[in-house]
């Protein structure tokens, strides 16, 4: 296979792989989220016995790596392309690396490793084994057999592969500075880079996650999600309660970055998200089981 | 005899728990084949992330028979008066699997009782072993386990294939869905295909030819060969680290060292923060030049041959950049305000929920701090940059590089203390104030490193314990043994001199608010923890000279007293000293003292040598006596005269040795007069003189209590 030349080209090959395994090819939450785990599509369907496959692109932020552009790869917002796959297939290894050949990477020639990773989100109550995928030293993919899930022992082991768009393509391209990444090379000719697209919004986004995001604001919102959230548990509306923990999870992430959280109260607020996390969990699992599914 | 071979293929298995899992799994097998009466050759163990794989050579082919004699209950019981069997009796018979003809009695030194000869014929071992290796693959004990499909069936990663050879042919075990064969496979990348084994031999060629190296120890052998190769190839030297190696070594099935090079540029950064992301992250080892000054080069192991040495360690390069480039943004970020100010922020960083932030532990180290300096009797200019030291101890915990790196804590203290124009010997300090960080790591060198360390530790445990949380059991979350271990290391290190209940009280006072337990129970406590620890490093120090008596010498120092650590110690190794000089003549002084110990002591508690007890030395009439009395007047004004400039331990020695010297006239005495006469004068008399003995043995040791 030829390499998968741009940032764009990576996404559709993965796209295109994972469908012919068949995974539906979902869309991203329209909610701010830190990872592709606590979208719905993973975080809640990988709870129940039913069979489950999808994969999907999505833009992660992470405040607190922020590095107002200037570092060559660390960034508050980046893309995520999550597979979930319920069960685990017997040969899920053997399809990750086909994956990484679909996208013209040669596994020998990047030395692709798997060193240990034991992952684990309180948040979300969540925990799984596996490795972080090494390509020439580069942990382009975290590979995780998810064990459990808000709190709930998982009836079937999934697996979760979390390739890192921009580190991937890093590799493929060969590039030291993810700014410099092609995204697209348009009809015309014309070269699109990653820092085209994303430079502006990582200068200011850090100016905001550091000094500018207001504080009492958030820790309001915060206030006003969280209880939104019980309220929408109380009635069984899992879904929208699951969107306002997960806002909740978000505005965290930034009061965290903006320093405004001390690590007593850090715990405290970890603990509330994963309150809702586990509910929500709940709620849906024996929802799941009324028949009465809305995911 | 045919030969054993199991492989356990698996999906990459952690380094750390490759080597632990192989030394489990050889013990076990040896043992569990000795259960079950099956002899074998040498057992072999081997792996890689890919394969844990044992090896037994020469297994026999059935189990060796079994003839035992088994006996049961008395006579009486097992038979009823017509000599048959009883309830009882058969209720034994059965119980071994015999019938009531096998029964008879047997004369034991209990008495007659009913008996049986079992005879078991040795089953064939290729009948028995699938069972004991099914159980011995399921018990392996990993920390962390995993399940990975609907068996619900858990191993360290997934078990995807099984090699199980007895003799050539397949032994058949199961593990989840995985049913063994006679196939395996070599490098994941470069020898992919499965492949028919017949046996150990075979196995073995097979790995070597397809990019396996089963052996871990010749994995870190090559790695260090062509490592260090690659290193004067940089024109420098591999930076000796081994727990990187061992780490590495069960990273790959074959390792291929890379060299690699990195800009220059970032050598501005601490070279600390620079091997951690290096070796934490990445796992590549540093070169270093002959001062040991990082040169800007890595060698990365590789796990697969590389096509293309320069794209591996270009791509290698790049993910250290990006690390490089993260720490000197922290590195630059955390310079930005002066060191001092981050103690402030030590505020909202929680050290224990009833005992308040880092900031009030780091005001308690304070206090601590300056009240050892005053009890040793420092110098002002030395107690001031100690109280410095103190309240900047903690603070690089805040800053951003220790927030990524906790491994430089301490470190980057130094480093910031230092740029913001901190005394050297504080920044020394605060990075020594860890020390020591774990056992056999190196104690503090510098008075003011060694002083704060102490104010930790004892804030820690007495505050810990304080709170009701002293260690239970193998419990010991807030690793209250090491601090307490490392508290006495340091006082034995530096030979400090002060009391240690006072010491505590003094602790107790500062952290008063937050205890529940009442102070004289907790100080109680805290000594007793304390001087448990003193014993323990005791009888390490002594084992380390060889010591024959060691409990016997710490435990009669010990019964004198600890508060004063330094002394106690020095009054075990003067001991131990006269000990290894001549040990029988030690013992025999030992008892000796000991009795005359005994003897004082029974007298005290009778009432027969009180406060008005008189000692008078001219009642003192025999030969034996005379000389004695004699000799301790001469011992008392020698050791009265002696040269105050020797050690602690020299004074000891002396002492002990004057003692010593003292003994045939002890033994004359004990021969030839009685104590405990009924002339009450002269007994206190005689008494007196072993009394005298008696106080000058207790400034060494209590013998009476061994």
């Amino acid at each position: 296979m030829s390499k998968a030349k741009t940032f764009q080209e990576v996404i559709l090959r993965l796209q295109d792989f994972w469908a012919q395994q068949g995974c539906l090819i979902l869309q991203p939450t329209d909610v701010e989220v830190g990872a592709g785990t606590l979208n719905k599509h993973t975080f809640l369907r990988v709870l129940g016995p039913e069979p489950w496959r999808a994969a999907y692109v999505e833009p992660c932020r992470r405040p607190t790596d922020g590095r107002y552009g200037e570092n060559p790869n660390r960034l508050q917002h980046y893309y995520q392309f999550q597979v979930v796959l319920k069960p685990a297939p017997g040969n899920v290894q053997d399809l990750y690396l086909e994956s990484l050949r679909a996208l013209g990477m040669d596994p020998a020639l990047f030395d692709i490793r798997f060193v240990e990773d034991d992952w684990e989100h309180p948040g979300l109550g969540a925990w799984g084994l596996g490795w972080e995928v090494w390509a020439q030293g580069m942990e382009v993919t975290q590979f995780t057999y998810f064990q459990q899930c808000g709190g709930l022992e998982l009836e079937r082991t999934c697996v979760e592969l979390t390739y890192g768009l921009e580190r991937l393509a890093m590799c493929i391209q060969d590039v030291d500075n993810v700014y410099d990444l092609v995204w697209a090379v348009l009809p015309s000719g014309q070269k699109v880079s990653y820092g085209d697209v994303h430079k502006q919004d990582e200068l200011q986004w850090s100016h905001h996650n550091f000094t500018h995001a207001d504080v009492a604001m958030y820790l309001r919102h915060f206030d006003d999600y969280y209880q939104q959230a019980l309220t929408l548990l109380k009635e069984e509306l899992v879904l929208p309660a699951y969107d306002y923990a997960l806002k909740c999870s978000h505005l965290f992430n930034v009061l965290d970055a903006r320093g405004a959280i001390s690590v007593t109260e850090r715990v405290a607020y970890i603990g509330r998200i994963r309150t809702l996390t586990k509910n929500c969990a709940e709620t849906y699992l024996a929802s799941r089981l009324k028949g009465n599914v809305h995911a | 005899m045919p030969d054993l071979l199991l492989e356990i293929g698996c999906e990459e298995i952690p380094s750390g728990a490759i080597d632990a899992a192989l030394a489990w799994i050889k013990n076990e097998a040896e043992q569990k084949l000795a259960a079950a009466r099956i002899l074998h050759g040498e057992v072999k163990v081997l792996g890689t992330p890919r394969r844990l794989v044992l090896m037994i050579h020469d297994v026999a082919l059935t189990q060796t028979d079994l003839s035992m004699f088994v006996t049961g209950p008395k006579v009486e019981v097992a038979f009823d008066a017509q000599g048959q069997l009883t309830k009882a009796g058969l209720g034994f018979i059965q119980s071994k699997g015999l019938s009531s003809q096998d029964a008879f009695q047997k004369s034991t030194p209990k008495g007659l009782v009913i008996a049986a000869q079992i005879h078991e014929k040795g089953l064939a071992v290729s009948v028995i072993l699938p069972d004991i290796l099914t159980k011995l693959l399921h018990s392996i004990p990993f920390a962390k386990t995993m399940r990975w499909d609907d068996t619900k069936v858990s191993f360290i990663r997934p078990v995807r294939w099984i090699l199980c050879l007895l003799g050539g042919h397949v032994l058949p075990i199961s593990f989840g869905l995985v049913k063994s064969s006679d196939e395996t496979c070599g490098h994941r990348f470069l020898a992919p295909e499965f492949v028919k084994i017949d046996g150990i031999q075979a196995y073995l060629d097979f790995l070597d030819k397809n990019w396996v190296m089963l052996d871990g120890e010749k994995r870190k052998a090559a790695i260090l060969k062509e490592a260090d190769a690659l290193a004067r190839k940089a024109g420098g030297c591999l930076r000796a680290d081994e727990a990187l190696l061992e780490i590495v070594k069960n990273l790959v099935e074959y390792p291929w060292p890379i060299l690699g090079h990195f800009e220059e540029k970032y050598l501005e950064v601490p070279k600390e923060i620079l091997i951690s992301e290096m070796r934490e992250h990445q796992k590549y080892f540093a070169v270093t030049n002959k001062q040991d000054d990082m040169l800007a080069a890595f060698i990365v192991v590789a796990g697969s041959k590389p096509k293309d040495e320069m794209a591996l360690a270009a791509g290698n390069t790049r993910v250290l950049k990006a690390r490089f480039e993260d720490g000197a943004f922290y590195y630059h970020d955390d310079r930005k305000i002066p060191f001092a100010e981050y103690m402030h922020r030590l505020n909202s960083v929680l050290f224990q929920r009833e005992l308040g932030s880092l900031f009030d532990k780091t005001q308690r180290i304070q206090i601590l701090t300056d009240y050892l300096c005053e009890q040793l009797s420092v110098a002002m200019e030395l107690r001031a940059s100690a109280v410095r030291t103190a309240q900047l101890c903690k603070a690089d915990l805040v800053t951003g590089v220790v927030g990524q790196f906790p491994e430089l804590q301490g470190v980057m203290g130094k480093q910031y203390a230092l740029l913001s124009g901190e005394k050297a010997e504080i920044a020394q300090g605060i990075a020594e104030h860890y020390l020591p960080r774990f056992a056999g790591d190196v104690l503090p060198a510098s008075d003011i490193g060694a002083f704060v360390a102490l104010a930790d530790r004892m804030d820690t445990i007495v505050s810990i314990i304080g709170i009701g949380k002293a260690p239970k059991g193998s419990a010991d979350p807030f690793a209250l043994r090491r601090a307490g271990i490392g508290l006495v290391k340091i006082i034995f290190c530096q030979g400090y001199q002060f009391s240690l209940e006072h010491f505590v009280t003094h602790a107790i006072s500062s952290v008063q608010k937050a205890i529940v337990l009442k102070a004289d129970a907790l100080k109680e406590e805290v000594l007793l923890f304390l001087a448990a620890r003193a014993r323990g490093v005791l009888l390490e120090e002594l084992a380390e000279k060889k010591a024959g008596n060691a409990v016997l010498l710490v435990d009669a120092a010990m019964g004198v007293g600890f508060d004063d650590l330094a002394d106690l110690q020095s009054r075990v190794f003067a001991l131990n000293y006269l000990s290894q000089q001549d040990t029988e003549m030690f013992v025999q002084l030992v008892s000796n003292l000991k009795r005359a110990g005994n003897i004082v002591a029974k007298a005290r508690s009778d009432g027969f040598l009180t406060e008005s007890s008189v000692f008078e030395a001219a009642l003192l009439k025999e030969v034996c006596e005379r000389d004695l009395w004699r000799e301790i007047q001469s011992v008392e004004t020698k050791l009265q005269t002696r040269n105050t400039n020797s050690t602690l331990i020299e004074r000891h020695i002396d002492v002990l040795e004057q003692i010593a010297a003292l003994k045939p006239f002890v033994d004359r005495f004990f021969d030839d007069v009685m104590v405990m006469v009924d002339d009450v004068k002269l007994r206190e008399a005689r008494l007196g003189l072993l009394a005298k003995i008696e106080k000058m043995v207790r400034t060494i040791a209590d013998f009476t209590r061994i």
